[in-house]
């Protein structure tokens, strides 16, 4: 069943990988064979890379342009958690890539006897347009990964195609793509406001997403990558949901229609992107979970009790819901199908479990933990069986938010004083800081892949 | 920061004059839906609304409560009958803003805010204020009274405060 599944994610991604957006590969993948081990999700197994300098084919080079490019994918193969590199001092082969049409044969013990795993060569010409061919190897069965071409405008990020050689490299290996190429939502006090902001996963190229001077909060990527569901108090100076989308001017509201002086706490698309789970609170009700067709009709009521409900997470496959309730006298993470029956509580541990967050690949739900007066990221999976904490810090760490590879997590803690946004591999390891400088810095949301 | 300060004063001034309604009921609030600002970015958005976020005027004096608790405390009830007093004599529409202090989950923290906003609105109710008249919304961990990251700060800021509008 575990095993099917994944499969079925593995192809939903090849589908994406070749998919054109501003960058496209024009190429393909044209071998598909896996490497000699297999990583499953959550192994803290990495590989070791050996990354070429790419040849530059380019009639006129720019000064250092593909040393600037091979540190940008180096820096995003760290980044991922699956490689570690090879020093080039190490090298026995070239440093350089030789073309890659009419270069010498590839002696794959060159690599394999330095210890990498991988070995990633290619060229880069800057013309029309910047093109980039690159070749991942599989050094010990001495057998080519993957063979990949991407061109995209002189003006485009360069980083950015750097990070998506890097994210290939990894699909290569363990057959799910790297996330450094993704973006990460979240709110920032930095500006005096709440505003909602964008970043790469990497934490570079930070940006504001919002400019309404009010309380803007929750921020949700659609699955398509193309808007951000909110909560904003820009109108009437109450919560309501806002959608937001690329391009467009002004945000929408999600519930225009609904009559009624009401609260829209936050909304979370479901991972297909054709329904949102909400949470609503009618005067003086209590908040409660709905659904609605991601065009704001068909509202749907899944829980009705004088308590506090909120927090809803969607499974992968869209049949079932995590939230919180504190039904039982403190917030606890529960789990409901879609319609709202069959509702069962997942968490009895402590007297404050909330923020339920479903991991893409299905296996965990990650949620925030008080114990003793501090919060820690704690991982369940959805039968209840194995339940731990993802880290524990002496500092608060909340609101967990799954990358798409379900690798990563995003989440914001107070180490430093005031609140910074983190991400920290599945396995507890690998932990960066992201944002930097002033304000507070909150509510993570991890976008999709870069179609 | 600073202008969490700020917001601290002014509910405390308007605490201890404990105002009267009448006359007071000036609006923060309009002009939130102001025009675009086209900046280009790739999710540019209507801007404008500057002081959006600091809603009607305080006119009754704030209730506090204990960490992760909604029940009213003995000093909120004293408070809220001073405050129901007031408002019975006055006229117009209050809203109660729920607030919580800066632990636990932002979510949560909204729906407990609510959970003090509406157990105070019942109470006034109960001393004789008409419902109608009263209006609820919670504001969770936003907006802080006090900056800070202890207790010293966080007792002001589990709070309701009542607004005119």
């Amino acid at each position: 069943m575990r095993k099917r599944r994944r499969t079925v994610h593995f192809m939903a991604v090849s589908g994406l990988l070749l998919a054109t957006f501003g960058v496209g590969p024009i190429g393909e993948a044209l071998a598909q064979q896996r490497p000699a081990v297999v990583v499953t999700p959550g192994s803290a197994r990495t590989f070791r890379a050996a990354v070429q300098i790419f040849a530059d084919r380019s009639e006129i080079p720019e000064p250092n342009q593909v040393q600037v490019f091979h540190a940008n994918v180096e820096s995003a193969l760290e980044f991922s958690g699956v490689f570690k590199l090879v020093s080039h001092r190490a090298f026995l082969g070239p440093v350089t890539s030789a073309s890659l049409d009419h270069g010498p044969p590839m002696v794959c013990s060159d690599w394999s006897q330095i210890g990498a795993d991988a070995f990633v060569e290619g060229e880069l010409i800057r013309g029309r347009e910047l093109s980039i061919e690159f070749r991942v190897w599989d050094t010990a069965r001495c057998v080519r990964l993957t063979r990949k071409r991407y061109k995209q405008p002189l003006t485009a990020d360069q980083g950015f195609l750097a990070r998506r050689v890097a994210d290939d490299i990894v699909a290569s290996f363990i057959g799910m793509r790297g996330v450094a190429s993704t973006e990460i939502a979240y709110v920032s006090t930095r500006d005096g406001n709440t505003e909602i902001y964008v970043m790469s996963a990497d934490g570079s190229r930070q940006r504001r997403a919002t400019r309404n001077g009010s309380i803007n909060n929750f921020p949700d990527w659609a699955p398509n990558g193309e808007g951000i569901l909110y909560t904003s108090y820009r109108h009437q100076n109450r919560p309501l949901l806002f959608l937001s989308s690329r391009g467009r001017n002004r945000p929408g509201r999600l519930l225009k229609r609904l009559g009624g002086k009401r609260s829209e706490y936050r909304g979370v698309f479901s991972p297909s992107g054709s329904r949102i789970a909400l949470v609503m609170s009618n005067l003086g009700q209590g908040p409660e979970i709905y659904t609605v067709r991601a065009d704001g009709r068909s509202l749907k009521r899944l829980t009705r009790s004088r308590a506090i409900e909120i927090a809803p997470a969607w499974s992968p496959d869209e049949k079932r819901i995590a939230f919180v309730s504190d039904r039982s006298g403190s917030p606890q993470v529960y789990v409901m199908d879609v319609d709202g029956s069959n509702q069962q509580r997942l968490t009895f541990q402590g007297s404050y479990n909330t923020h339920p967050a479903w991991s893409p690949d299905g296996r965990w739900i990650a949620y925030e933990s008080r114990i003793g007066g501090q919060f820690d990221i704690w991982l369940i999976d959805p039968d209840g069986e194995l339940n731990f904490p993802l880290i524990e810090h002496p500092r608060n760490d909340e609101s967990p938010a799954w990358a798409p590879n379900s690798r990563k997590l995003a989440f914001s803690s107070g180490r430093r004083g005031r609140a910074d946004i983190y991400v920290v591999d599945v396995n507890g390891e690998n932990v960066r800081r992201l944002t930097r400088g002033s304000g507070e810095n909150t509510s993570p949301s991890w976008g999709p892949f870069p179609r | 920061m600073a202008r969490s300060a700020m917001a601290y004063g002014v509910v405390l001034a308007a605490g201890l004059m404990a105002f009267g309604l009448a006359g007071c009921a000036s609006d923060g609030t309009s002009g939130s839906e102001g025009g675009s600002d086209s900046t280009g970015s790739e999710f540019s958005e209507g801007g404008g609304g500057g002081g959006g976020a600091g809603s009607g005027t305080s006119i009754l004096e704030a209730v506090y409560f204990d960490y992760d608790r909604a029940e009213l405390r003995s000093d909120a009830r004293t408070t809220l009958q001073a405050n129901a007093s007031s408002v019975k004599n006055g006229g117009g529409h209050i809203t109660i803003e729920g607030y919580c202090d800066e632990r636990g989950s932002e979510e949560y923290n909204l729906a407990l805010g609510e959970r003090r906003a509406n157990g105070v609105r019942q109470y006034m109710v109960d001393l004789g204020v008409p419902a109608s008249r009263l209006s609820t919304v919670s504001f969770g961990e936003a907006r802080p009274a006090v900056a800070g990251h202890t207790e010293s700060a966080w007792r002001y800021n589990r709070r309701a405060e009542f607004k005119a509008r």
